[in-house]
């Protein structure tokens, strides 16, 4: 599948005959011809409020013709984000396997917007403030090099599963960094909340999880120091060296519209742990961080030794020949197997085949769909490798095996050894 | 040898005799059970470079404290120097070498009164009229072996008293004149340990100690709560500092708050370890008098205290702001965990409610996750009761009953409630209550979904089957309802 193009609009600019191609804010790509991008924008409108007439709530979710796929994605009232994905000839597309694939891709319509939102505000907002002209120029800023990270043909391996990778500690190191998030709060009024990471691992943080994850995915590349940059955004590179810490990104602007408006970004790094700090505008002396330093750095540094003895004296989990990975909705807790330092896209490190993941997808595409709270379900999807899958309360348990003639009794065996493993609670019910 | 002087403590049984010219070398005798014991006699420290000054009766007392006997001896200093007074206190003891520990550094100097009160060394200042007073067991600098303390207050005046005395003239008996008591008088006698007696007024006071006013006169909170803790029925005064120290007026920072937690929860660490170690011996001992309880005495501020007088109150604030009052809960909880004291519940259900009323649901997720709150009955039924109001917190209570192992009864409770008759079924079997569980309450859940109650009913024939012998209800079970429905349903459609 490839990415044939993508575009958004809004069907309130540009009503009058003639005018149509006012409604477009983005096309993707650009070198398209304008009699296409019109038609493409009037071919969506219809189809949205054609479907409108049978939906009692909600809207159409994607549109299917010989050899295209339409996705639609309304983020705010009016305005719309299209993606459409040209079908690889002669494959077969149909069945429950559609709609997996599907929200795959729905994935990056959410993600984009997201991450817009987060650099510039929303597309309302921005109207409102500095017109349509700069609404157009913004978005042509934005997507065409967000398009250009994922590529034409987006890879499956993205995270669909949400969550965060936490980096598991004890009680009384949890309660020092809730005890130092207090002081901070305390001391510099104007930070609106701090993030505390070891090597991309979440540790604890004040924020609720969506902005939460907007931030860790945006920054993917600063929360661990070890891993290389990749996306244009996320040049890694210290900005300025504090006695304890270093800052390696200094008062970024960013928007958080329900939550703070706009606000500023600063990733502070002492060792391994990094912290996002979110602080309000209007801070620029350059006292501030030093002042922080003091306070965080300090701290940090006498918290570094007692961290570093617990992961040192953690237990591993048994050497099983299986991958797993384990999603709890409620927590937003994300394992997997072979985690050392994993990040968000921690299916990428499963080394999980493409056919077998496409398989996860699936069935967690159902789940969701079908609201199951206790489900089970094992599959052999090639020959020496069986897919289980449980659910139990909003909790998943995804486990690969690859076991020459294994049957179903031992592999029931190893997911049972496996099962105990995950928030203590068992899902060997 | 010849005697200058001497002072005794009826108290203690002790006499200290002065001898040596300068009068400064003392012999301290033992009185008990109708026996003296010499003990071993000490050179008072007095002004050495002053010739003509000998160590004078008045400066010499006895004094009483944390049940230890000290000898105070005030040093005057040198004439014409800008130096103060000095009262050195000499521990004395039955079969060691007595030896200076603590000097109180007065400040000022002249004539001094000592007063014992409640364990606190009070020095009455005549010619400023002033009191100032010293803990031996609050911190001070300490040099070569002695520890140098300074009055935890500036030099305040005692409480004015006011004498009611009846009216000199006899027209109405019941007329009473106030006389204001002139305080630091010549006419004041001093007595072991907190007796003044005005020999003119014909008075006799004892000296005495107003805790709760003593709040807002120590600048540091920390310093208070330690010295409070040291005194007597202080309890409430402790309460008291603790909730000024966490209310929105008092802009107290939070790292001095969890210094007050800390020096709260030492006590409360030591008197539980003392209360095991007494528990201990009393069952290893037939004679339980003699051993010692003193730590029962103890002023010790508990869970319990801080919960029902300050945090709950706190909690209930609308004023303050929901995440200081989690991050005041927090300090707690840290300060009890280092101490290694298990945690009541309901700190934890306190801090749920302020997480789920200031709406941090994911802050408290992460609390659970790294067992910050710990599991437990209380907690979980808690969980459960907000989990309808706030739908972000939902399968909280359910992981946590869980978790716990004992609470199967109210895991089944949940899952009926949620109607998830077929996830309670697949729990009852794995935690092997199959045959216990009334079979009632799952048919009754089940009534909503046809394909479920099937489900259900073939589950509970085939128990009846292996317990009865015979697939239908027993009558015990009450189940009459249900078989009706499932031959209704099921039955009824074969037999068209």
């Amino acid at each position: 599948m490839e990415i044939d193009s993508y575009f958004i609009y809004n069907s309130l600019l540009g009503p009058k005959e003639g005018e149509e191609i006012k409604k477009l804010l983005f096309y993707f790509p650009k070198e398209q011809k304008l009699f296409r991008k019109i038609n493409d924008v009037g071919l969506c409108e219809a189809i949205v409020q054609f479907s409108n007439t049978f939906l009692s709530h909600g809207h159409c979710k994607y549109m299917q013709t010989n050899d295209r796929i339409y996705l639609f994605h309304e983020p705010e009232p009016s305005f719309w984000i299209v993606l459409s994905m040209r079908k690889p000839s002669g494959n077969e597309f149909g069945g429950i396997k559609d709609e997996a694939l599907l929200s795959t891709y729905q994935f990056i319509l959410e993600e984009s917007y997201e991450r817009f939102c987060l650099w510039h505000n929303t597309f309302a907002a921005l109207l409102e403030a500095f017109g349509t002209a700069i609404l157009i120029s913004k978005c042509k800023f934005f997507f065409e090099e967000f398009l250009e990270q994922f590529g034409r043909t987006p890879k499956l391996e993205k995270n669909l599963f949400g969550g965060f990778q936490y980096f598991s500690q004890d009680k009384s190191s949890i309660l020092n960094f809730r005890s130092l998030l207090s002081r901070v709060q305390e001391t510099f009024p104007e930070v609106l909340s701090v993030t505390f990471f070891h090597n991309g691992q979440l540790i604890l943080t004040d924020l609720s999880d969506g902005p939460c994850s907007v931030l860790s995915k945006a920054f993917h590349s600063q929360l661990n120091p070890t891993n290389s940059s990749r996306s244009k955004f996320n040049k890694k590179k210290v900005v300025r060296k504090l006695k304890y810490g270093s800052i390696y990104v200094h008062l970024k602007s960013v928007h958080f519209p329900a939550l703070f408006g706009e606000c500023q970004v600063c990733i502070y790094c002492v060792s391994n742990f990094t912290i996002i700090f979110l602080i309000s505008c209007g801070i620029e002396a350059d006292d501030y961080f030093s002042k922080i330093d003091m306070v965080v750095g300090a701290q940090l540094t006498s918290l570094v030794s007692s961290v570093l003895s617990i992961t040192e004296s953690k237990k591993s989990l048994p050497e099983l020949n299986l991958k797993f990975l384990y999603s709890n909705k409620l927590n937003k807790s994300l394992v997997a197997s072979n985690c050392g330092n994993l990040n968000d896209v921690a299916i990428e490190t499963l080394t999980i085949p493409n056919d077998v993941l496409q398989k996860m997808y699936v069935m967690h595409e159902f789940i969701l769909n079908h609201r199951k709270h206790d489900y089970e379900i094992m599959e052999k999807v090639q020959a020496d490798c069986w897919l289980s899958l449980k659910v139990l309360h909003g909790k998943e348990l995804y486990v690969v095996i690859h076991h020459k003639n294994a049957n179903l009794i031992c592999v029931n065996d190893d997911i049972k050894k496996l099962s105990f493993q995950f928030d203590n609670i068992s899902f060997a019910d | 040898m010849t005697v200058n002087w001497a002072v005794f403590s009826p108290e203690a049984g002790l006499l200290l005799a002065s001898t040596s010219d300068k009068a400064n070398m003392l012999v301290p005798f033992y009185f008990n059970n109708g026996q003296v014991t010499k003990l071993h006699k000490f050179e008072a420290d007095i002004c050495k470079t002053a010739p003509s000054l000998k160590l004078q009766e008045r400066d010499v007392i006895l004094l009483k404290l944390y049940d230890k006997l000290y000898a105070g001896i005030l040093k005057h200093p040198q004439p014409n120097s800008t130096e103060k007074c000095l009262l050195s206190l000499y521990l004395l003891l039955k079969d060691a070498v007595v030896r200076k520990v603590y000097v109180l550094r007065l400040g000022m100097v002249g004539r001094f009164a000592f007063s014992v009160v409640d364990n606190l060394v009070v020095a009455h200042h005549q010619m400023s009229k002033t009191s100032m007073f010293f803990d031996i067991k609050l911190p001070g600098v300490s040099k070569q072996n002695v520890v140098y303390l300074d009055p935890l207050l500036n030099p305040l005046p005692i409480k004015p008293f006011l004498l009611k005395s009846p009216a000199s003239d006899l027209t109405s008996k019941t007329a009473m004149t106030n006389t204001v008591c002139d305080l630091y008088c010549a006419t004041w006698i001093v007595f072991q340990p907190n007796v003044i007696i005005d020999a003119v007024l014909g008075c006799m006071w004892y000296l005495k100690l107003v805790l709760n006013e003593m709040g807002d006169m120590f600048q540091d909170q920390t310093v208070l709560v330690d010295f409070l803790l040291l005194r007597k029925a202080s309890k409430s005064a402790v309460l008291d500092v603790c909730k000024q120290a966490i209310s929105p007026l008092h802009k107290i920072p939070i790292t001095q708050i969890a210094s007050i937690f800390s020096k709260i929860n030492q006590r409360y660490k030591d008197y539980i370890d003392a209360e095991l170690a007494y528990i201990e011996k009393c069952e290893t001992q037939t004679e339980t008098s003699s051993i010692p309880s003193r730590h029962r005495d103890w002023v010790v501020v508990d869970q319990n205290d801080l919960y029902a007088q300050v945090f709950f109150p706190f909690s209930e604030s609308e004023e303050i702001k929901s995440s200081f009052k989690v991050s005041v809960l927090i300090e707690y909880i840290k300060s009890l965990h280092s101490f290694k004291v298990d945690i009541q519940s309901f700190v934890y259900e306190l801090l749920v409610t302020c997480l789920v009323k200031g709406g941090s649901y994911f802050e408290l997720q992460q609390l659970m996750l790294h067992r910050v709150i710990e599991d437990s009955k209380e907690v979980a039924a808690l969980l459960r009761s907000l989990e309808d109001d706030h739908p972000k917190i939902d399968g909280l209570a359910l992981d946590m009953y869980k978790r716990m192992a004992t609470c199967d009864h109210q895991v089944i409770d949940i899952l009926l409630s949620k109607k998830q008759v077929i996830a309670a079924i697949r729990f009852v079997r794995s935690v092997g209550m199959s045959d216990l569980v009334p079979a009632r309450d799952f048919l009754k859940a089940s009534m909503h979904d046809d394909m479920m109650f099937y489900n259900v009913y073939k589950f509970f024939e085939a128990r009846n089957i292996r317990l009865n012998g015979k697939p239908e209800f027993t009558a015990a079970e009450v189940c009459d309802e249900y078989m009706l429905h499932y031959v209704t349903r099921f039955v009824s459609d074969v037999i068209q």
